[in-house]
């Protein structure tokens, strides 16, 4: 091996143990998600509040942190649009410091009986490529009631108009007499 | 000696002609049809909710919110109806000469005539209850929801029974008479289509605010709908009730001008 070529790979292995060195200290932000709970069991149409914390375990500051809630069924066939749970489902929390955590609550309303996860995500505005994180799932389990009877609604759809129609012949009825 | 007769206390000009006009729209039977016709459109609507079984517990409120709002609307353009023809009805038909005749004044006559045709805003309000009470006692509103209903209604048809009365007074024709009505009413109602962004934003939210029969509409969506408490939404009712107002003063104040064509020929 010539000298110019050992020189090169000298200067090769160097380099790779430079940027080897600089990723395994990796500096930036590190967001984490946790929540105060992991299971939630209540009725339809209740509000239910989950608390989160949000952290920035990194050693730069999060800037533009987005945080936003989803919902999903775990079974099969329950439709689920979030936005009838919440109305209010993103918050723009702003810069996370390193070692600073924001607290968030969500109010939620189970308007679907089943089981149900909800996750929380967070995401930088400035840095897509990174990947949002997601929090730990909470496990919403809602007790259904009968709110509905599909099947009622005939006699009183029908009766409603029918009785006024007697009264009103009725009462034309006797105005013609008179 | 004879016993002194106590003075009988005659009744107020308006109660004689209400009671009148009350006598002739209910037994007479056209406030009747109109609320047979109106029942059938609630069914419809309600049995077109009911009938969907994948209703959530939101959509529920959502649609005793939505037959609150028909009720007001529908049973508002009723009172309109029949206030549109209460006098400009009468110089059709030849009738207005005789009862400008009856020795009431011409303010106790459109009292009276308001008064009956408001009458159908509260046979609208009874009406409406069973089919209230059908959707919302699975998710708790039925109270709530008739009480709105008759408030809001109350404010609503007020102002727009007053506004109609205002123009038959003013025009000899029984169908000019309607068709401004009708036309004002439709026109107040047109900005609940626009689009939710339309609806936000200063100039958006200023219009829904200023027309009252949007601002009531909202007033009713927020609180059965978002589940709101009666006084957290209250300014919305300002619009409502500042109509209803002016409009029912300024129909007295106008009654004394009544006359036999109409402003058309002064």
């Amino acid at each position: 091996m010539s000298r110019r070529s050992l020189a090169g790979l000298i200067a090769m292995a160097a380099a790779f143990a430079t940027v080897g060195a600089a990723q395994a200290g990796a500096a930036g932000p590190q967001l984490q998600v946790d929540v105060d709970r992991t299971h939630v069991r209540t009725d339809l149409g209740t509000t239910v509040s989950v608390r989160t914390v949000t952290r920035n375990a990194g050693d730069l500051a999060a800037a533009d942190t987005i945080l936003h809630l989803n919902i999903l069924s775990l079974e099969r066939g329950t439709y689920v649009d979030p936005e009838d749970w919440s109305s209010d489902r993103t918050r723009y929390v702003g810069s996370l410091a390193p070692g600073g955590s924001v607290d968030t609550t969500w109010r939620v309303q189970a308007v679907t009986s089943g089981r149900f996860a909800l996750y929380v995500t967070a995401v930088q505005a400035g840095k897509l490529t990174t990947g949002p994180v997601t929090g730990p799932a909470v496990e919403i389990d809602v007790a259904g009631r009968r709110t509905l009877d599909p099947d009622g609604v005939l006699p009183l759809a029908v009766g409603i108009p029918a009785g006024l129609a007697l009264v009103s012949a009725a009462v034309r009825r006797r105005r013609r007499r008179a | 000696m004879t016993a002194i007769a106590a003075p009988t206390r005659r009744p107020a000009g308006w109660t004689v002609v209400a009671g009148r006009e009350l006598r002739d729209l209910w037994a007479g039977g056209r406030a009747l049809t109109l609320t047979t016709v109106y029942s059938l459109f609630l069914s419809v609507v309600v049995y077109l909710l009911a009938s969907s079984t994948n209703l959530n517990f939101l959509e529920q409120r959502e649609s005793v919110t939505l037959t609150a709002q028909l009720a007001i609307a529908v049973g508002a353009l009723l009172a309109m109806i029949l206030a549109a023809d209460a006098i400009s009805g009468e110089r059709e038909r030849s009738t207005l000469e005789a009862t400008l005749l009856s020795p009431v004044s011409r303010r106790a006559l459109v009292v009276g005539k308001l008064a009956a045709a408001f009458s159908i805003w509260v046979a609208a309000w009874l009406i409406v209850i069973p089919y209230i009470w059908f959707l919302g006692r699975g998710v708790d509103i039925v109270w709530e929801a008739i009480a709105c209903t008759f408030v809001v209604g109350t404010l609503l048809a007020a102002g727009l029974t007053a506004f109609a009365m205002l123009v038959s007074i003013a025009v000899d024709s029984n169908r000019a008479s309607l068709s401004v009505s009708l036309l004002v009413l439709l026109a107040l109602l047109a900005p609940t289509q626009l689009p939710s962004s339309a609806q936000s934003g200063w100039a958006g939210e200023s219009l829904y605010r200023l027309n009252p029969v949007t601002a009531g509409e909202h007033y009713v969506g927020k609180l059965l709908t978002n589940g709101h408490g009666w006084t957290q939404d209250l300014d919305w009712l300002v619009s409502p009730m500042i109509a209803a107002v002016a409009l029912l003063l300024l129909t007295a104040v106008m009654a004394s001008s009544l006359t036999l064509t109409g402003w058309r020929e002064r």
